[in-house]
């Protein structure tokens, strides 16, 4: 077997009294449909999902369609309540919406009416940071992704990478330990996304927050983990983890060359290539 | 020599030429589609005008159809010495009155009832029921009991705002992303100032759509009510002069009336634009 999680990160934490970052402890997550779909009755999206995420650890879940990985997110983020289990973020159990994570989605979901600094303030702005820092604050981050000069643009005069850049440093912005990312680069083309991850990782490694980074492309994943995590389809449970152990900085652009990442890319493959067949046969 | 060799330098000035010569073709193009539309404008707005002026006689009574010089007569006696300003202020204030209370609460009670789902599914039916009926039949009633000064002639423009505002809010509410709600929340937004910051402007583009073309409405109200019983306003002036075969009368009224609300729409575009750079929106009902 490659790769299985051994029980060290590379990135984790010195103190060993530090809580951990995030922690799932054999968490269930049952929906009920629709009103129109209700006599189906309820669905199981998660079932028994336990693992911990150490503070500034980059980890990736990946899995089938459907699998549950997103709402895995959603319980972190308290916009969703475990049915059964405990979600605790930094010590403490998650209870109602969890402002201290940064949240980023697939889609940008900027506030079309504010201008690019205006949206990037917003999460200083409702933190109560004094205007002069955040605006300061602002500016230093959206420099920092090449978007200066279009601080006063509106989001529909900015293309779609610019549009994730923005996003992105909205959310780096106020510092939270932990960020949320769901299929951040999903709409984006092939090169935009490379040259994003590439950017990513840069500005993860500024302030090291603990991430938990849901995506479908495999190459994606063991590009920016430190480790893993696939899941089974639906009811969605955690299949295997693995450590991917390649070095940082890592080089976006040639990482796919070495032979690490070919050996753990077939691994993944196998590991997920099984789970799609089943879901695909199920629904 | 390979394929993908390629002339050492770009000839700067050819490429300058053939820039300009796009830019000028497709200005010259729009300027030659404009003049099209507005040549087509002018020419069908005269050539009814003329046929309304001469050879419709010979079909209709003329006491029935008038003329547009007449018409023109007309309109400048009512405005010099012939209380067309009465007319307009007394109508202006019943519509604009009725337009902002029709405006407010419709405002108010879609935030309400997206607030409190319990009373939108309570009410609903009966919002229904109501917004069923046609509010003309509900004229002679509001006159009944509210008597033959300005009162019914507001209630009655309100009326006909409020539903439509109602109906257009709880829409632009209900079409904002579900992401970009959640978004916010984790953020850090939250009760009155998730709504001041997140919903009221996320729904902004579809209330003030229906806050532009709810005025015509307003204007109906009033006029309706002046229809049923009135001294004074435009819809008395139009209801009077037919009474009486006044027709070139009539028509003045129908022309300040069109041309009032043509005016008053052009100002809240105007507001609009100002207020909501950002983007345009459907309107429903």
């Amino acid at each position: 077997m490659v790769g299985v999680h051994s029980g060290q990160s590379f990135h984790g934490s010195p103190d060993s009294r530090t809580p951990d970052a995030v922690r799932l402890d054999a968490v269930y997550k049952a929906f009920v449909p629709a009103r129109r779909r209700r006599s189906a009755g309820p669905v199981l999206a998660l079932e028994d999902v336990t693992f911990t995420a150490r503070p500034g650890e980059f980890i990736s879940l990946v899995g089938p369609s459907g699998c549950g990985k997103s709402t895995v997110l959603n319980l972190i983020a308290g916009l969703v309540r475990p049915s059964d289990g405990n979600v605790t973020y930094q010590g403490a159990a998650v209870d109602g919406v969890n402002t201290k994570v940064g949240y980023i989605t697939q889609d940008d979901n900027l506030l079309p009416w504010r201008s690019v600094l205006r949206n990037v303030e917003f999460g200083l702005e409702l933190r109560g940071v004094p205007k002069a820092e955040r605006r300061a604050r602002a500016r230093e981050f959206i420099e920092l992704v090449g978007l200066g000069g279009f601080e006063d643009h509106y989001p529909h005069e900015l293309s779609g990478g610019m549009r994730k850049r923005a996003g992105i440093v909205r959310t780096l912005a106020y510092d939270s330990g932990v960020v949320l990312m769901d299929e951040p680069f999903g709409p984006l083309d092939a090169q935009t996304r490379v040259i994003l991850q590439d950017e990513l990782l840069r500005l993860w490694d500024r302030q090291r927050p603990a991430v938990l980074f849901v995506t479908h492309d495999l190459v994606e994943a063991i590009t920016l983990s430190d480790r893993i995590i696939t899941f089974t389809g639906r009811p969605g449970t955690i299949k295997q983890e693995y450590e991917v152990g390649l070095a940082r900085p890592r080089d976006v652009f040639h990482i796919h060359e070495l032979p690490r990442f070919k050996e753990l890319y077939d691994a993944l493959w196998d590991d997920i290539r099984v789970e799609i067949a089943r879901a695909g046969t199920t629904s | 020599m390979t394929l993908s060799e390629r002339p050492a330098k770009v000839r700067e000035p050819a490429r300058a030429a053939v820039v300009a010569d796009v830019a000028g073709r497709a200005r010259a193009a729009a300027a030659r589609e404009r003049a099209r539309v507005y040549g087509g404008v002018v020419l069908l707005g005269a050539a009814l005008l003329l046929i309304w002026e001469y050879p419709i006689g010979l079909v209709i009574e003329r006491r029935y159809v008038s003329k547009p010089s007449e018409v023109a007569v007309r309109l400048a006696d009512l405005a010099f010495g012939g209380g067309l300003w009465n007319h307009i202020t007394t109508t202006m204030g019943e519509a604009g009155l009725g337009y902002l209370i029709g405006v407010a609460v419709g405002l108010v009670a879609a935030l309400l009832l997206v607030a409190v789902p319990l009373l939108d599914e309570i009410t609903g039916p009966f919002l229904a029921a109501f917004y069923s009926i046609p509010k003309i039949a509900l004229a002679p009633m509001f006159i009944m009991w509210f008597g033959l000064g300005a009162l019914p002639k507001v209630l009655l423009a309100a009326l006909m705002v409020f539903l439509v505002v109602l109906v257009n809010t709880i829409a632009g509410i209900r079409g904002i992303s579900p992401g970009l709600i959640e978004v916010s929340r984790v953020l850090g937004a939250r009760g009155p100032r998730l709504v001041r910051a997140v919903v009221l402007p996320g729904a902004a583009p579809a209330v003030l759509a229906s806050v532009r073309l709810t005025f015509s409405r307003a204007m109906v109200g009033a006029i309706l009510g002046e229809f049923i019983a009135a001294t004074q306003g435009l819809g008395f002036l139009i209801v009077r002069s037919s009474r009486q075969f006044e027709t070139a009368t009539m028509f003045a009224g129908i022309v300040v009336v069109a041309v009032l609300v043509l005016i008053v729409n052009g100002v809240i575009r105007l507001l609009e634009a100002w207020l909501v750079p950002w983007s345009k929106a459907e309107v429903h009902g």
